[in-house]
């Protein structure tokens, strides 16, 4: 019997490539249980309009209990979105992906509020401790421990 | 159909919203489900798929799961309720009190580490403090005597006076600072005590010189010019028998406690150059194991200190005893060291109350303003008219003596063989002086013996005539 994790992204995969994911949203790929790419844009006016950014899910054994490491590909030319709560190397300040994590919350849920997280901002500007960050920042986003102080960027 | 709700066990399909598995037919062991919640799942989930248009349902495990998953997490309040709905699930466990006690000892426990450290530190002070306590009062024992032991505080720990407890418990740092040089931290203590000082009687009306003094004088008074005058003499006597000249005496210009400061300071230099100079013989040397020589010699010299310094009330205890003993034989130390009868009573003799400072004010000033009688009072008082040492046998006096003699015979040796110029200025008492005398004698007077020739054939010999 294949683990819950495994069953779970199984049937994920499934309804993702038998209904299509939400509007700006895309599968680039999913090989395996472990790691999927996704390509999101923002629709309708934003200060986001017609740029589209690479999203890099990671899952472990424990998914959906224990969250994705999720974060934006910055590499071979892709890029982060300048974002008050993306850092430079990616990684997202963001509460869903933390503490506020919820097993009912599902891969393309996650696409959906960071389309969303982009489609509200007023400014494009990096956080401010952008440069603090990125120099000791670990390689899994899920080990830091963010403060989600601002909601209601 | 009837009128009461439906339950979970109506649903067509159960979508488990953790794990996302659904209850078919074929799934074969049959898995326990719950409904915790009154809510309908996240319209978001439901524009992706019509299937999750169900109350949020799940499996009993997953659900247990997850919020096992999130104990102790910052998420943990949040996984004990629906995600949608916001409703509070209600987990039914065998949580007995004491599970419920021990948690939560456990959980302040950890907060309060540092009251551990308090408590730890707590007790090694009372340890400490014990240990002095119980030392000081050996001490005091066995140099002022059982008698007046009693008579001061009594056996009962209990009923001693806070200062008294305070002054017992510097005994041994006292003892060990005389030790290094700081003579007069012992006598402070000593004439400090709190029930030696004040409580004079002024009911006394025989003029007899009372003697012996207080230890107020003794330690501030008699004893610094004792020792001055022992050092002063000792160091001449010295030079006469070892036949060398005093160095030449350094100008103290500077009386008080500047000159003494100054003096201080030249001392620590001058050890310093000391120091300086034997790390460079030993850096001549390549002699790397001379420095661990040295830690070890003198961590040896301070527990010889600390010891010697702790075992001087035993000492002066033995030598008062002899003294006492001679006295039998001799009036006149008799008579020096006021040797007298012990407390006949069959009880203790009862303890002695103190006189406050109010009480010796309004002694003094009873009848009209009388600044003699005032001065003749303090005076009288500060020379030790006072009427317990008048009551009982002044053990800690012969004591002090035998003290003062066992310091002029000391039987203390170098600790190693060093030039005679060297011993010249370490000996410090008869015994060190009489050592370096024989020693020099016997170097002035080292002759190599002759022989004759009876082994010898005489004819083999250039002899004169004879």
């Amino acid at each position: 019997m294949a683990s819950i994790a495994s069953r779970r992204l199984a049937k994920e995969l499934s309804e993702i490539k038998s209904e299509g994911c939400p509007v700006g949203i895309k599968l680039v790929k999913a090989d395996d249980f472990a790691t999927w790419w996704f390509t999101i844009e923002v629709m309708g006016e934003s200060l986001y309009q017609s740029e589209v950014y690479t999203l890099q899910f990671r899952f472990d054994a424990q998914y959906p209990i224990s969250s994705p490491a999720v974060q934006f590909v910055v590499k071979d030319g892709l890029e982060a979105p300048i974002h008050p709560h993306v850092y430079s190397n990616g990684h997202i300040c963001a509460s869903i992906l933390g503490n506020e994590w919820s097993p009912v919350l599902s891969v393309t849920a996650v696409c959906v509020t960071l389309q969303s997280m982009l489609a509200s901002c007023k400014k494009k500007e990096r956080p401010v401790d952008n440069d603090r960050y990125v120099r000791n920042a670990p390689e899994n986003p899920k080990k830091t421990q963010f403060e989600y102080h601002d909601d209601s960027v | 159909m009837s009128d009461r709700p439906p339950t979970l066990d109506d649903l067509r399909v159960k979508l488990c919203y953790i794990c996302r598995d659904e209850e078919t037919d074929a799934a074969a062991p049959p898995r326990a489900w719950v409904h915790p919640c009154t809510c309908t799942v996240s319209p978001i989930l439901i524009s992706l798929n019509p299937a999750y248009s169900t109350k949020l349902v799940a499996h009993e495990a997953c659900l247990l799961a997850w919020v096992k998953a999130s104990e102790g997490t910052g998420r943990e309040a949040r996984a004990r309720q629906c995600p949608q709905c916001k409703f509070q699930y209600e987990l039914e466990s065998k949580n007995p009190a004491i599970l419920r006690f021990l948690r939560a000892t456990d959980k302040y426990l950890s907060k309060s580490d540092i009251l551990f450290y308090f408590a730890g530190f707590y007790f090694i002070v009372r340890a400490v403090y014990r240990g002095h306590l119980g030392y000081g009062a050996w001490a005091l024992r066995k140099y002022v005597g059982d008698e007046m032991f009693d008579l001061l505080l009594t056996n009962d720990r209990e009923n001693w006076p806070l200062i008294a407890k305070f002054n017992m418990c510097l005994v041994p740092m006292g003892l060990v600072l005389n030790r290094i040089g700081l003579p007069y931290t012992l006598s402070a203590l000593l004439a400090t005590w709190p029930t030696f000082a004040f409580q004079a009687d002024d009911s006394r009306t025989d003029s007899t010189f009372p003697w012996p003094p207080s230890p107020f004088v003794f330690g501030f008074v008699i004893l610094p010019i004792c020792q001055q005058v022992y050092s002063h003499y000792f160091a001449k006597f010295k030079h006469w028998v070892l036949d060398t000249q005093p160095a030449p005496l350094r100008p103290r210009n500077n009386p008080g406690i500047r000159g003494w400061l100054q003096r201080f300071l030249d001392d620590m230099e001058r050890a310093a150059d000391a120091r300086a100079a034997r790390r460079g013989v030993n850096a001549e040397n390549g002699n790397a194991n001379e420095e661990g020589a040295i830690v070890t010699l003198d961590l040896r010299k301070a527990a010889r200190i600390v010891g010697g310094a702790l075992l001087l009330p035993l000492i002066a205890n033995v030598m008062g005893g002899f003294l006492h003993r001679l006295s039998t034989h001799v009036g006149l130390l008799h008579r020096f060291l006021a040797v007298r009868p012990a407390w006949k009573g069959f009880l203790p003799p009862p303890p002695l109350k103190r006189y406050t400072a109010k009480d010796l004010w309004q002694r003094a000033a009873a009848t009209e303003p009388n600044v003699g009688r005032t001065l003749k009072l303090v005076l009288r008082a500060v020379w030790g008219d006072i009427r317990k040492f008048d009551q009982c046998d002044p053990v800690w006096w012969r004591n002090s003596v035998g003290l003062g003699l066992f310091a002029v015979v000391r039987t203390g040796s170098p600790a190693r063989p060093c030039i005679a110029n060297q011993r010249c200025s370490q000996a410090k008492d008869l015994l060190q002086l009489l050592h370096l005398w024989l020693s020099q004698r016997e170097l002035a007077t080292r002759r190599v013996k002759n022989r004759d020739f009876s082994a010898v054939d005489p004819s083999e010999l250039d002899l004169l005539p004879r």
